[in-house]
């Protein structure tokens, strides 16, 4: 049997009511919706002769508490004949899904899920078909390892690619992270706290030495410091400047560690992003990114290098009060401290509180940045649409939303702080009244100076605690913070490199696909089956509509995205077994999309081979028909392009991107739409270049238009991810298909505009399109 | 593709009484469609989507045939009249069907994830959440969905009718 789903004891017996042990079955899988939209448990039960599916629900036997097993409560059963059973198949909906089949000849409906079930069911249809057609399916392990939960406390790891249970997950362990960042400082880190400890002795003995000790000693006749008034003065001086300096230095090195661990955090989730895959990036807004990532590891930064200090130094305070005032007068003591499990409880409240106002006013600032960078970089089509206004107000909208909720957690502040500190007096006239009551009554040794100090470590006490507070929020907001770096650094890259990668010792640049397919979205398939080969140093071109899944192939081959099914080979090895330096440096590929760092145009053409000499940047530059242009611009090779810098035309940029492929000389070269943006001739000429210098390299060109494919060996025509047709261009002419159609339509549209081809029709060897 | 398909693709064919049948059989829908420029044409299971699935879930719905082509559009369900309207609203039900969320019992956040137990329009239901910010989607003015680590997607219809202890659960992602 192969148990797709895991078959629980109710369901055996079952089977015993439908006739059939366990051995009948073949396939066995579960679904979680009746046919009719609503909960249900469904089994899938194939059997030599027939597809059973059994509608009805799961519940717990006995009374509630007592464990009596479980039982299943049929309420409708229907057989399907496995020999007039066809075509399984799941059709999928937006948040649920449908199993049909074709039934005697009619199409019919087997079972519904939603997409928790959809993966049993989808390994129930692969093997249960394999079964009706007669077929032998090999078992693959991982459609029987669910992997999906937590082995530890049983639920759902939230991120399938990660298996990481969050419950099971300890909060310590973030910040046990970030002190390995701080490896090397724990030197400084041992002072810093020496001296905080220092200067929380300090503060505790200030108030000492200027209540009690002033008043009770120097104050009162018959003391050894009675009247010694300016000794005491210059004591209470040095105290002070004591714990300032000390505090003072703490502070220095506090924000030195402080500020190199957050450099080398930044440089670390900076690595780690670079290190990710694309599909990463796809998913994620970039701007609000690397905001997230600025403002994430200021948030660390501030963190540690005050607030930490401050906590640590509160808390030695606290504690120290708390044991002097229990040295000085046990029941005052603990009058001063009855109020504060209340004042615990009310932190407790406002810290929830203000989390959620935190984290709310996060999200505005990063909406408000993800329009404000969004309505920049569209600025020209903004213009162009004159749709300035709307934009303002759509940035008004984002930015009033953020100083409301600015304005909420100021609120907030400035009402929860009166009233937390209002609890806090509360316990200041208790320790008054009381203490006032002892010191008039002469009760357990109360002095007027003993008073006095008790009050002062009283507010001492109070305080800081009153600072937990904002402390909770700013701890909140740190683990927050944190939690969300290392996310980044803890992203897998889905495309890994092997090990122990293979070597080529020089690579020829065969290319070959074989049954490739590949999703960006799952079950949505934007590559299937494809495979096509390409010789070393031949060409191919690549034609297809506008979202066929051109680049998509060029996108694999690079091994920016990984493939599903089928793989793709290099001289005969697959390219997950190459490493990517190997890969990188023997693929160039030019995209559609240029992109030019800010630096010169030298800078920019070298990028991938820093090395090479300006002859070789020149060279390569004339050969992309770049150097046409360069030398009439007037800083030449040298002047600055890129963000804020002087703007190229499409068609430019493309050469310098051309250019800068050519100077890393790859054994294949990808010209993605490269020359998509250039006139005709300009093409042309680029394209002969090109021919003339690629002898002994493979290259892949991909267009829509087909004058650019003019000079390719072979072609393949692609449509919907899938290969259509694939041969020369005179064969493919010849067999009047897609590539004509697309040929033919190209032909008119030119020939609309007076541009007639020459020689005429479809058949001269070199026969696309020219311009006369 | 020729030129005359070509005008074809701008063109939009609208399904009206006159000119389409749709029948309903055994859970499938079927369409008999004559456009005004060609042959009647009988396709046996069609598929319903919606464009403006969102604002207006009944006016330009596309049918499409098994390989998803456009075979028609049709304007507003309420065009067919009543009768193939009801056909079509529970075709369109069935794909398009989403938990409805009633009451919002827990949402355990941590690390971003969050965990959820809702009472649904069809009993009590949990699911986990990847990624809360990104997953929970206002729709409109007082809609929202949120869509779990399986992509099952669960819809609040009406989030000012809500109760107050929902309401506050959810409030963060708002």
């Amino acid at each position: 049997m192969i148990e797709v789903s895991k078959m629980g004891s109710e369901i055996l017996p079952l089977l015993l009511d439908h006739g059939l042990r366990c051995e009948d079955v073949s396939v066995f899988a579960m679904t979680d919706l009746a046919l009719d939209g609503t909960k249900a448990d469904v089994c899938l039960i194939l059997t030599e002769k027939q597809l059973l599916v059994l509608t009805g629900y799961v519940r717990d036997e006995g009374r509630p508490g007592k464990k009596h097993g479980r039982v299943f409560s049929e309420t409708m059963c229907e057989t399907f004949d496995n020999d007039k059973l066809r075509e399984l198949k799941i059709e999928e909906y937006i948040s649920t899904g449908r199993l049909t089949a074709d039934f005697d000849g009619e199409p019919t409906e087997i079972a519904a899920m939603t997409k928790t079930a959809l993966r049993d069911v989808r390994i129930f249809v692969k093997y249960a078909s394999a079964k009706l057609e007669g077929r032998e399916e090999e078992i693959d392990e991982a459609d029987f390892r669910d992997d999906r939960f937590c082995p530890k406390c049983g639920r759902r790891y939230p991120d399938p690619e990660r298996k990481i249970c969050p419950h099971c997950m300890e909060k310590s362990k973030l910040y046990k992270r970030l002190f390995v960042f701080a490896k090397g400082y724990r030197r400084y880190m041992a002072a810093v706290l020496f001296a905080l400890c220092l200067t929380a002795a300090l503060g505790v003995v200030a108030p000492y030495v200027s209540t009690e000790f002033f008043y009770d000693k120097v104050l009162r006749a018959g003391n050894s410091w009675y009247g010694r008034l300016l000794e005491a003065a210059l004591l209470v001086l040095l105290l002070r400047l004591c714990s300032m300096g000390i505090g003072a230095l703490s502070g220095i090195i506090s924000a030195r560690v402080s500020a190199s661990v957050t450099y080398k955090l930044k440089i670390t989730i900076f690595s780690a992003i670079e290190r990710l895959s694309m599909s990463f990036f796809s998913a994620r807004q970039t701007g609000g990114l690397m905001n997230q990532i600025n403002n994430d590891s200021n948030e660390i930064y501030w963190f540690f290098c005050m607030g930490a200090p401050e906590l640590i130094r509160n808390v030695i305070q606290i504690a120290a009060a708390l044991v002097i005032m229990l040295l000085m007068n046990v029941p005052l003591a603990l009058c001063a401290m009855v109020v504060v499990p209340l004042f615990g409880f009310v932190v407790n409240r406002l810290f929830s509180r203000m989390h959620t106002l935190h984290a709310r006013t996060y999200r505005s600032s990063r909406a408000l940045n993800s329009t404000l960078s969004d309505a920049l970089a569209g600025f020209r089509v903004v213009k162009a649409f004159s749709r300035e206004k709307e934009e303002t107000s759509r940035f008004n909208d984002r930015s009033e939303k953020l100083a409301r909720d600015n304005r909420s957690v100021t609120v907030f502040n400035n009402t929860a702080f009166p009233a937390a500190s209002f609890i806090m007096n509360l316990s200041n006239l208790i320790v008054w009244s009381v203490g006032g009551w002892m010191a008039v009554t002469g009760v357990g040794g109360m002095t007027y100076g003993r008073l006095m100090a008790f009050i002062a470590y009283s507010a001492m006490m109070n305080q800081p605690m009153f600072m937990l507070v904002d402390m909770a929020s700013w701890f909140t907001a740190c683990t927050n913070a944190m939690q969300r770096l290392f996310e980044i650094s803890d992203a897998e890259p889905d495309v890994r490199e092997r090990e122990d990668p293979v070597k080529l010792d020089e690579m020829r640049g065969e290319v070959e696909f074989r049954d490739v397919g590949f999703s960006y979205e799952k079950g949505k398939k934007v590559i299937d089956g494809v495979s096509f080969s390409v010789g070393a140093g031949r060409s191919l071109g690549i034609v297809g509509q506008s979202g066929a899944g051109k680049s998509t192939l060029a996108n694999l081959l690079m091994r920016l995205y990984e493939v599903e099914e089928g793989e793709i080979k290099i001289d005969g090895v697959n390219v997950k077994d190459l490493s990517f330096d190997e890969l990188r440096r023997n693929v160039g590929i030019v995209s559609q999309e240029t992109y030019l760092f800010v630096g010169t145009i030298a800078d920019n053409i070298r990028y991938a081979r820093p090395d090479a000499t300006d002859e070789d940047v020149i060279t390569a530059a004339k050969i992309a028909g770049a150097h046409d242009f360069i030398v009439k611009l007037p800083d030449g090779y040298e002047t600055m392009i890129g963000f804020g810098n002087k703007d190229l035309s499409g068609g430019e940029r493309q050469r310098v991107s051309i250019a800068r492929a050519i100077l890393l000389d790859p054994k294949i070269l990808i010209l993605d739409e490269a020359t998509a943006a250039m006139d005709t001739a300009t093409e042309r000429m680029i394209s002969e270049a090109l021919t003339g210098i690629s002898k002994n390299r493979t290259t892949i060109m991909i267009a829509h238009r087909l004058s650019t494919l003019r000079d390719v060996d072979s072609l393949v025509v692609i449509d919907k991810g899938k290969i259509v047709e694939a041969g020369t261009h005179d064969e493919l002419i010849r067999s009047k298909g897609k590539y004509f159609e697309l040929y033919k339509l190209q032909l008119e549209a030119l020939r609309n505009i007076g541009i007639e081809e020459e020689g005429g029709g479809g058949h001269e060897p070199n026969g696309a399109p020219r311009r006369n | 593709m020729s030129r005359t398909e070509l005008r074809d693709v701008i063109k939009i064919r609208y399904a009206t009484a006159e000119n389409a049948v749709f029948e309903e059989k055994r859970g499938f829908i079927s369409l008999t469609f004559r456009p005004e420029d060609g042959e009647e044409k009988t396709y046996d299971r069609v598929k319903l989507q919606r464009n403006f699935p969102n604002s207006t879930p009944e006016e330009y719905v596309s049918v499409l045939d098994k390989e998803d082509n456009e075979i028609c559009m049709i304007r507003s369900l309420s065009d067919l009249g009543e009768e193939t309207a009801e056909i079509l609203r529970r075709e369109a039900e069935r794909r398009y069907r989403v938990f409805r969320i009633k009451k919002i019992l827990s949402v355990n956040q941590r690390y971003g994830f969050s965990y959820w137990k809702i009472e649904s329009d069809d009993g009590v239901r949990e699911f986990t959440v990847q990624d809360t910010y990104r997953s929970f989607r206002k729709i409109g003015g007082d809609r929202a969905t949120v869509s779990d680590v399986d992509g099952n997607r669960y819809e609040i219809p009406s989030l000012s009718g809500l109760d107050r202890r929902s309401m506050k659960k959810i409030e963060l992602f708002i």
